[in-house]
């Protein structure tokens, strides 16, 4: 009875074992990247892709992952390399190498980006365009190979080399993209802060020339008026008083210093 | 505005109030009058008590009244062209100079308000002229000046501003060199009239704008 349920127990573990490989309820990510839960790679290439994708996240932040699965999922291929991109944390460059153990359709690569970087239109289209042609030669790559093991190591070898040069390319394309931006940005700014500077001068100018104007004309009215020619008082009814009969006398005295000296006598 | 103002003269004669911006005051106390009288309610003064005061005959007026001759013919000569210059703005005024020696008691404004009217008006030429004349009066012992204007041409001057001329000449006045002060005298009497004339216009101006309007609103109702 033993031996019988032991059997069972042998002969169902590995169906039970199996985690369920499928959108929506993928297993945590590896630390490694690589999922090979029945141990198909030998230790040996586990080592090596490992490493390969651990320089590539090193020095050229890609991440690259491999899948290898018992049976071919459900999902789309595509589909399902980028919800394991995505799910698992990948960032703005991703690699996925997925393999069903005995499937002659497989391994198969899979590369993507994120959606957008920022970039120009043509830049991006650029890029993408050769991220494809990258894929297209790992995957050619790869196939050379014989052997399934072999083609999934130097899948992932090329995979993480194409990606990482890529990724260098994606670098220099940020870098040249934020100092064109950047200057973008100065130019931008430096043409608001000259709108603003218009804007102020505006404000202080128009006013001020207003008044120079204000002023001229102001004055030319004056020197019009100080250059009158034949100007003829109206004619008034005199405001005749203490029987006076041409003028009723003025208030106006100014002293301008006496010729009288302290002694009486008279200087100059 | 000259023609302007001419045609008005013939056609409106304005009440002297209407310009005036200096006050009236008595040549006796000095007091400011709000209305013109025959006498001063204060002190009673009129032009009889200059009579008193001054028991001589009046010098006739002219444009210098120099008995010492303080201006020499040149400085008659270089004062008449100022005068002929200003008389092409202002054909109206006359500006005359009396240069004297009084007492130290006597009131010059007094004095020129008994020159002005006690002076001889031998024909109808200084008839016409007397009212519009400004008589700049100095004291040269006692170092004082005054000006007094004609009723005509009183109602377009500002006492103050005759003060200010007086006193920003004060150096040539000091100094005796009356020909320059003289000058510069008739320069500032050509603004003041222009302030004059500007005040009139404006007057006028406001006037005429004030009676159509009253015209329009009689007209509508």
């Amino acid at each position: 009875m033993r031996l019988l349920i032991l059997f069972f127990v042998s002969f169902l573990s590995p169906l039970v074992g199996r985690e369920s490989f499928e959108l929506g309820n993928l297993p945590p990510a590896p630390n490694s990247g690589v999922y090979d839960p029945e141990q198909w790679l030998t230790a040996q290439a586990r080592v090596e892709i490992e490493e390969s994708m651990a320089r590539a996240k090193l020095n050229w932040k890609t991440q690259v992952f491999l899948v290898v699965l018992p049976e071919r999922p459900e999902a789309d291929g595509d589909v399902l390399a980028r919800a394991i991109a995505e799910g698992w944390g990948a960032g703005r460059l991703w690699g996925v190498a997925i393999h069903v153990v005995g499937d002659p359709e497989f391994p198969a690569f899979y590369a993507g980006r994120k959606d957008s970087f920022g970039w120009p239109e043509s830049k991006e289209n650029e890029f993408t365009a050769d991220l494809n042609e990258a894929l297209a030669d790992v995957t050619g790559r790869a196939m050379r190979e014989g052997d399934h093991r072999l083609q999934v190591q130097t899948g992932i070898h090329e995979l993480s080399g194409e990606l990482g040069y890529l990724g260098i390319m994606m670098s220099r394309i940020d870098r040249l993209h934020d100092k064109a931006r950047g200057e973008g940005v100065k130019v931008y700014r430096k043409k608001q802060s000259n709108a603003r500077f218009i804007k102020r001068l505006l404000l202080v100018l128009v006013p001020l020339a207003l008044l120079v104007v204000g002023i001229v004309i102001s004055r030319i009215r004056k020197k019009r008026k100080e250059t009158r020619v034949d100007f003829y008082f109206p004619e008034t009814s005199p405001r005749r008083r203490f029987r006076a009969p041409w003028s009723g006398g003025g208030d106006v005295i100014v002293k301008f210093g006496s010729r009288i000296q302290k002694d009486g006598s008279r200087k100059g | 505005m000259g023609k302007d103002v001419t045609d008005s003269r013939k056609r409106k004669v304005y009440r002297a109030k209407s310009f005036a911006v200096s006050a009236m005051a008595c040549p006796g106390c000095h007091v400011t009058l709000t209305e013109a009288a025959t006498e001063c309610a204060r002190c009673g003064y009129s032009g009889s008590h200059t009579v008193a005061r001054f028991p001589y005959e009046a010098p006739a007026m002219g444009r210098f009244i120099d008995p010492q001759g303080h201006f020499s013919e040149d400085d008659r000569m270089r004062i008449g062209k100022s005068l002929a210059e200003l008389a092409k703005k202002f054909p109206q005024p006359r500006i005359c100079f009396s240069v004297v020696d009084l007492d130290e008691e006597t009131d010059l404004r007094e004095f020129g308000f008994w020159m002005m009217n006690a002076s001889p008006v031998p024909d109808q030429n200084e008839a016409e002229w007397r009212p519009w004349t400004i008589l700049l009066v100095i004291d040269d012992i006692n170092g004082r000046a005054s000006v007094t204007p004609g009723y005509a041409i009183e109602p377009f001057l500002d006492d103050e501003a005759w003060a200010d001329l007086i006193r920003k000449e004060q150096m040539h006045f000091f100094g005796r060199d009356y020909v320059n002060a003289a000058l510069n005298f008739i320069q500032g009497a050509g603004m003041i009239l222009n302030q004059g004339a500007s005040r009139a216009e404006r007057k006028i101006r406001g006037n005429r704008a004030v009676g159509s309007r009253k015209q329009r609103k009689e007209k509508r109702s």
